[in-house]
């Protein structure tokens, strides 16, 4: 009803509720993920009184939130991106603390054994010297097993902190169906009636979970808001929540499950994505790399052993490294090849094993590789050229320096298993009980001959050499040039430089492109106190001449009562 | 644009961290003084490091094989100096008994002189072929170490596979530092001291013959001895060249190593200090901008 009381307490409500929402803002202008809030006061229907329409004060309409779709969308996406890259920033670090010491690193330990074999070939009758170069050798193998086990360990830690994060992401997304369930209903009953903190809260949620995975949403119109990992399954659809795990499978991986299916090679961003790809890229291919390096180093010092004779004597040399926690040792030499097995993949539904004999430690390539069966065949994928199919049901030994047998079990179609060569050699290398006699160092290329180095010298020639080219008594192999085994080790080490320092620039430009949204955001939705400052003194001005309009309305009322006496 | 109170108190933030890092990354390099060669910030320079360590390290070896070569090789020229001196006088004493003959000196006791004298030359290049170097090795035995090159009567003791011990010192090139006593010491299959055996057998018997094949035999060995030490000189040549190509090269991987990996003070310093110019100007604007607000005057 038209009439200047109820026009000016409409008005006081309206002031009154563009107060509370003032205030509101203020106090939780430090809240995270809070968009402000606006009372929109609409002037209310104007009523005909014969003579024209009169103005019948004001409401509030609705309390807006300053919130744009688009702009949250973008912030997600960057959020995603920077926490990716900021994950394999620190990961990469931290290998790079491992592996990559100038003075004391792995490639220099190695170098120590090839000088301390100098020292034997200038004096091969001195026990000093062949003691040094034991120890040289001791020195090495130490840290080969250290690194390994740290990157084991750093492997490990990275499980760990996929799996909490998992369950992180498992618990929000459970919250965010609950909203949906809430918010939705409210929209029912009112569209423009929508609870804004809930809805900020609700968006808080998906970025949370945009930092660990990245998501896709649709704003499904009924006040859902349904959540898709980037390939396409459904995290939260409506109420419902699929639930969200990761953990360790036995091929030492993180594997990442979405309602039980696997779902580990389609997350690609976040900080799980990054572990994800890091597990691969940067750890596994290093500790593949590193194995491939201790079978190698330890095949050229037991052939050189055993192509040698002791100190003075007509005995030949014995082998100084083995791979292996028992018998048989796996030297490398005949008879006495480094073993292993592919790691069948949680899900594989046959139950064949799936073994590896190196034949020849100086040809393998430190790719891993992925073994198939489709039924009939199987068939392997080198890590550097995952399109091209090796047929190893034609020929087992199709890869390069390994053959591989099928000795129980029976495969179905569509298992996969993961050959992993070099993976743990490095932390399994050890010396053999003769490693700790310096006369049983074959520096001697002939029986009897105490002061003969021609072996050793061998041996030191070797070390330099591409490993393709090594010489030895019963292996040339005269391909062209290639990596010497100190070349593949920093190669290594060298490749993991090289990614980290990609990895950094693409965090830093990630990092430039958050800042850039999050200032969009907070520009658009940011409380600003001056603002609100100004509002305040806007409202209560307001108020003041609404209050000052109900006193002379009071004062007209009275005069009238007044002037009837 | 519209600001955020939040924005502005993040803006300011940001840049102090900014700030601060650029800070203490100076002073670590100033105090530590090295630049911190990090494979993710450098990957080629910190590669090209750990190839020029590797280098050094395998230069310094090269410089412990020289010393070690060139006090062997000294030593052998020291006894083979002796050596020759000693075959030398074996010289003569056969022409002078030759020539004592030749004169038909009757007497036999100017040559048992000779003769004794010449036992003295044998024991002296017996125990100069049987050198022994100071952990008791014979330096003359080749790869054969623990053998000595001549027994008791003074034949050749030596396996005939025993060869010589060839040490690296310096990229490709090795150096001969132990050779067998047969390629010096002896004439054929018979030693020295054999040959001498057979002169003095021959100017006891006063055969002219026998005293100049005895002779002839001598010079072989003469010659072989002093072309052994042409050798070893050759060796020690060779040692003072390898000594300072490795040094240049050492010098040249060290000055390379110095430029990657240790801190420019010059421009360390001038960082630190702009980087605190630059942190005080945003602690005094950041104060002065936070104390800013509306609030400050309302009622």
């Amino acid at each position: 009803m038209a009439g200047m009381l109820s026009n000016s307490v409409s008005g006081l409500r309206a002031i009154q509720r563009a107060l509370d929402t003032t205030s509101h803002n203020i106090s939780n202008a430090n809240t995270e993920g809070y968009s402000r809030q606006t009372a929109v006061i609409s002037s209310s229907v104007p009523e005909f009184d014969g003579v024209g329409y009169v103005g019948s004060g004001s409401y509030v309409e609705t309390v807006r939130r300053e919130f744009d779709g688009l702009v949250e969308r973008q912030l997600r996406s960057a959020i995603s991106e920077s926490a990716r890259y900021k994950s394999q920033q620190t990961l990469t670090e931290q290998v790079n603390q491992i592996v990559g010491d100038l003075d004391a690193g792995i490639g220099q330990t190695m170098q120590g054994v090839f000088s301390a074999a100098q020292d034997v070939a200038s004096n091969p009758s001195d026990m000093t010297a062949r003691s040094s170069y034991l120890g040289a050798i001791e020195t090495t193998v130490n840290q080969f097993n250290r690194v390994d086990q740290q990157l084991n360990d750093l492997q490990f830690q990275l499980e760990q902190q996929g799996a909490q994060m998992a369950r992180e992401v498992d618990r929000w997304a459970q919250e965010v169906a609950e909203l949906n369930e809430i918010i939705s209903e409210a929209y029912q009953t009112n569209r423009n009636a929508l609870p804004n903190d809930l809805m900020d809260r609700r968006d808080t949620l998906i970025r949370n979970i945009a930092e660990r995975v990245d998501v896709k949403t649709l704003d499904s119109r009924d006040g859902n808001i349904n959540l898709y990992l980037s390939s396409g399954q459904g995290l939260v659809i409506n109420d419902i929540a699929q639930r969200f795990t990761a953990e360790s499978s036995n091929a030492n991986r993180l594997t990442v499950r979405l309602a039980g299916t696997d779902v580990t090679d389609r997350i690609s961003g976040g900080s799980i994505g990054g572990i994800l790809e890091s597990q691969d890229r940067v750890i596994g291919s290093l500790r593949n790399e590193l194995g491939r390096s201790a079978m190698v180093l330890a095949t050229m010092i037991n052939r050189s052993q055993d192509n040698g004779f002791k100190y003075d004597s007509a005995a030949p040399g014995e082998a100084f490294l083995a791979a292996s926690t028992g018998t048989p040792n796996q030297t490398g030499l005949a008879g006495e090849p480094f073993e292993g097995n592919a790691i069948s993949r949680v899900g594989n539904e046959g139950d064949a094993k799936v073994e590896f004999s190196v034949d020849e430690a100086y040809e393998l390539t430190g790719d891993t590789y992925e073994l198939r069966f489709d039924g009939t065949n199987w068939t392997a994928y080198a890590s550097s050229s995952p399109n091209t199919a090796i047929d190893i049901s034609a020929d087992p030994s199709a890869i390069p320096g390994l053959t591989l047998s099928f000795p129980s079990g029976t495969a179905q179609a569509g298992d996969t298993y993961d050959l992993r060569p070099g993976e743990g050699v490095a932390g399994r290398l050890r010396l053999t009980d003769e490693a700790r006699e310096p006369t049983n160092v074959a520096a001697s290329a002939a029986a009897d001959q105490p002061r003969n180095n021609e072996n050793i010298n061998q041996l030191i020639e070797n070390g330099r050499r591409s490993i393709k080219d090594i010489v030895e008594i019963g292996y040339t192999n005269n391909s062209n040039v290639g990596k010497s085994l100190g070349d593949v080790v920093n190669g290594a080490v060298g490749n993991v430089g090289t990614y980290a320092s990609q990895v950094r620039m693409r965090a830093e430009s990630a990092e430039t492109n958050l800042t850039y949204f999050t200032n969009r955001r907070e520009s658009l939705s940011g409380v600003n106190l001056d603002e609100e400052a100004a509002n305040l003194l806007k409202f209560q001005q307001a108020y003041q001449a609404l209050a000052r309009t109900i006193s002379v309305q009071d004062r007209v009322f009275q005069s009238l009562l007044g002037a009837m006496g | 644009m519209r600001v955020s109170t939040k924005m502005m108190f993040n803006q300011g933030l940001n840049a102090l961290q900014r700030q601060q890092n650029a800070m203490a990354e100076a002073q670590k390099e100033i105090s530590s003084g090295r630049k911190n060669l990090d494979p993710a910030k450098d990957p080629v320079g910190y590669a090209t490091a750990s190839n020029l360590e590797i280098s050094n390290k395998r230069l310094a070896q090269y410089e412990r094989n020289i010393d070690f070569a060139r006090g062997k090789l000294e030593l052998q020229e020291g006894v083979l100096a002796n050596a020759t001196e000693t075959l030398q006088r074996v010289k003569e004493i056969s022409i002078e008994a030759s020539n004592s003959l030749k004169l038909g000196e009757a007497g036999s006791a100017s040559r048992q002189a000779l003769r004794d004298e010449l036992a003295g030359l044998r024991e002296s290049l017996m125990s100069q072929a049987n050198t022994r170097d100071e952990r008791g090795e014979y330096v003359f035995s080749g790869t054969q170490s623990a053998t000595a090159p001549y027994d008791a009567v003074g034949a050749y003791g030596l396996a005939p596979t025993a060869g010589s011990v060839n040490v690296q010192v310096a990229e490709g090139q090795d150096v001969e530092v132990y050779r067998t006593a047969g390629g010096v010491f002896n004439d054929g299959a018979d030693s020295i001291m054999q040959v001498i055996d057979q002169l003095d057998t021959a100017i006891a018997a006063g055969n002219m013959a026998d005293i100049a094949t005895a002779q002839d035999r001598v010079d072989n060995v003469f010659d072989k001895v002093v072309t052994a030490r042409g050798q070893i000189g050759n060796a020690l040549s060779t040692l003072d060249r390898a000594f300072e190509d490795n040094d240049a090269q050492k010098y040249a991987n060290q000055k390379a190593l110095s430029d990657l990996r240790d801190t420019d003070y010059a421009d360390a310093i001038t960082r630190l200090n702009m980087s605190m110019t630059t942190m005080q100007a945003t602690q005094q604007t950041i104060s002065k901008t936070q104390s800013l607000s509306l609030f400050n005057f309302i009622g």
